[in-house]
């Protein structure tokens, strides 16, 4: 599940205000966040293709 | 205009002193700071800085995570308040909550090799200052001697060395980015703060840059050296600087010199950008329109009325 802008917005108000909040809800929030941002990790990148390396004719380096 | 003399002079005002004479002489010795002006780059970077500092601070002493990055969002939170930036501004609240979620993914606590060190009375160094007296150089108007004074986010220690560590929010990272602190002058002053407050043997910064960006944020590291060399050369060059402010002060005349250095228009726009194109004859009628007097003070880091 992930962390939205209403809800952090929502903290900040009542952080803010001086209404009630505790650490336990500030640590939960961080915790989703961090989630939310490891999910969105880039994938490790695809390999392009399945080219392999071509022999090289050393006739054609002289 | 009331004008008075700083009696500490901090890597910030010697950078403004040189890169506009006159912005330092409004910014600085008269005080000046616009009505509007709240910005969000200092707010947002002061906000990101101000949860690092409660989340290292608390982890450095009670290796407790949870209470930890609770106490950094608290912190940021107050930090950035109800400010809301213009419309299109990278460094909103959110995008600013998303940078030290970056942080704490990118270095996470638990295993970042580069910790807080610990003085000597237990407490680790965050947010680390120190102050000295300028040698040779006294006030133009007490006769008591200058002081420099700084504040790094940490002194840190990395295979077995001391560093000063410092965050940088920005709104981009180039490939020159970690080249613009190889000889910074601001850290060469934290490492010689370090060294001639505290006798600490400081052998460099590692600075943290952290890009805000719409969808993504960006991290880079660099870490750079200071050799005893390029810190007597700092040393001997801040003693020039002060002394010619003290100069400028007695002959009463500080040049507009940002036209040539380009400062008018770094960091979106100098907050004296309007003011300077004003004919001098309607300087102190847009001053007491557009400006308040709001001294930054270099010890406690704040604007004072």
């Amino acid at each position: 599940m992930s962390f939205s802008h209403e809800q952090l917005n929502d903290l900040r108000k009542r952080v803010l205000d001086g209404q009630p909040y505790t650490r336990e809800e500030l640590a939960e929030a961080v915790r989703q966040l961090v989630g939310d941002r490891l999910s969105q990790a880039p994938k490790a990148a695809e390999p392009k293709g399945k080219s392999k390396p071509s022999p090289v004719n050393l006739d054609d380096l002289l | 205009m009331e004008l008075e003399f700083p009696r500490v002079i901090s890597s910030t005002l010697r950078a403004e002193f040189n890169s506009c004479h006159k912005k330092f002489f409004y910014s600085t010795l008269a005080g000046l700071q616009r009505k509007d002006a709240q910005n969000v780059h200092l707010t947002a970077g002061a906000a990101y800085a101000a949860a690092l500092e409660a989340t290292r601070t608390h982890y450095a002493i009670h290796q407790d995570y949870d209470t930890a990055v609770a106490l950094g969002l608290e912190a940021l939170i107050k930090k950035y308040g109800s400010y809301v930036p213009a419309e299109g501004e990278k460094k909103t609240f959110e995008r600013t909550v998303a940078a030290f979620v970056e942080h704490l993914v990118v270095y996470p606590l638990a295993s970042d090799p580069i910790k807080p060190s610990i003085g000597p009375n237990g407490v680790p160094r965050v947010e680390f200052t120190f102050t000295f007296e300028i040698p040779g150089v006294f006030h133009p108007v007490t006769g008591d001697p200058m002081l420099f004074s700084g504040a790094c986010d940490e002194l840190a220690e990395f295979n077995g060395a001391l560093f000063v560590l410092d965050d940088k929010t920005t709104s981009g990272i180039g490939p020159s980015w970690s080249k613009e602190w190889d000889l910074r002058s601001q850290f060469t002053g934290y490492v010689a703060g370090a060294r001639e407050q505290h006798q600490l043997n400081v052998v460099g910064a590692i600075i943290r840059g952290m890009a805000i960006l719409k969808e993504q944020c960006k991290t880079q590291q660099a870490i750079v050296y200071r050799p005893d060399w390029m810190i007597q050369r700092w040393k001997d060059r801040l003693v020039w600087d002060v002394q010619r402010m003290i100069e400028m002060w007695k002959a009463g005349y500080f040049p507009h010199t940002g036209e040539e250095s380009g400062a008018c228009t770094h960091y979106g726009l100098c907050p004296f950008h309007e003011l300077c194109g004003t004919n001098p004859q309607f300087e102190q009628n847009f001053i007491s329109t557009a400006y308040e007097v709001n001294r930054w003070d270099p010890v406690k880091r704040e604007r004072q009325k």
